[in-house]
């Protein structure tokens, strides 16, 4: 299986037609898409004797990454329907897709699931073929704004809950790029309350409760 | 949407040469995909907990038609 970033050395006689032995070895479509090193200059040598062939080192970078990630969303989304625009950004091991189009109803789905389940099968193909692992985040238009808005906005009122009654307040199953903001905006805004995430997939969920120390009972 | 499924069955596993699905319309209100893989690619594609093979039939549900009759998918060891 192909991985980004694994190295392969090739050999030929100059560095135009190695490359194409390259692109065709890893499925590339452009050399935009390779990245190397030469380890060894041809020479033609005298009479040929002393004739040593081009030896380079070469992998599929992020942008290849990148371009099978588009390929792979635009087959799915192909199937929407629907006049979607995608940009792919990489950085850090995180790869961001926006997703921009008139109509993206269908694609988001309700309290974004569809979204989730998208995301998530990007991210399996991402980590197919990558060894260290990358975080996927996939944005359509400002829905995850409005939806981080509309959490902390729950997680607000689940922590005055959990103030006024001293006791622990659940609140229902949520992805975990959700449970995330949950976390981080009880953290950053109620120093007396922790937060965990207790249950299983897909049924996790956040548990808010009063703490003397900051720290889990 | 058989055609949906295959494109990203064959992405996401190891031997995507060994992806075979069949689809049953038993004339109900379902429409069944059995599901072959090679053995080895059989966690990669149900997921833990079941999650990436929840994730797409999810996909397909939300690409599928008005008219279309809901998928289940089905894993066949």
């Amino acid at each position: 299986m192909l991985k980004i970033e694994q190295k392969k050395v090739f050999e030929g006689t100059d560095l135009e037609s190695t490359l194409e032995k390259v692109r065709e070895e890893f499925k590339a479509q452009s050399n935009e898409e390779i990245s190397y090193r030469v380890i060894q200059e041809p020479s033609k040598g005298f009479l040929g004797i002393g004739k040593k062939p081009l030896i380079i080192e070469a992998y599929p970078n992020e942008k290849y990454l990148i371009n099978r990630v588009n390929e792979f969303l635009n087959t799915i989304l192909s199937y929407f329907e629907e006049e979607v625009d995608i940009k792919i950004k990489s950085h850090n091991k995180t790869i961001t897709i926006y997703l921009e189009g008139e109509n993206l109803g269908k694609i988001i789905g309700k309290q974004g699931r569809n979204l989730g389940a998208l995301q998530h099968l990007i991210m399996i193909y991402v980590n197919r073929m990558t060894d260290t692992k990358f975080e996927v985040r996939l944005d359509v238009g400002e829905y995850r704004k409005k939806r981080k808005k509309n959490l902390e906005l729950i997680a607000d009122q689940a922590a005055k809950r959990a103030i006024t009654t001293n006791s622990k307040v659940e609140l229902s199953p949520m992805f975990a790029f959700e449970r995330k903001t949950i976390h981080e905006y009880i953290k950053n805004n109620y120093p007396k309350l922790v937060s965990v995430s207790v249950g299983l997939e897909p049924y996790r969920k956040v548990v808010i409760y009063p703490s003397r120390n900051g720290k889990r009972r | 949407m058989k055609n949906l499924l295959m494109d990203i069955l064959t992405k996401i596993v190891k031997y995507p040469e060994e992806v075979k699905v069949k689809e049953i319309d038993n004339g109900d209100e379902n429409i069944i995909y059995e599901i072959y893989v090679n053995p080895e690619d059989v966690g990669q594609i149900i997921g833990k907990d079941g999650r990436t093979i929840k994730s797409i039939n999810i996909i397909m549900n939300a690409a599928k038609k008005e008219q279309d009759k809901k998928f289940i998918l089905k894993v066949i060891r």
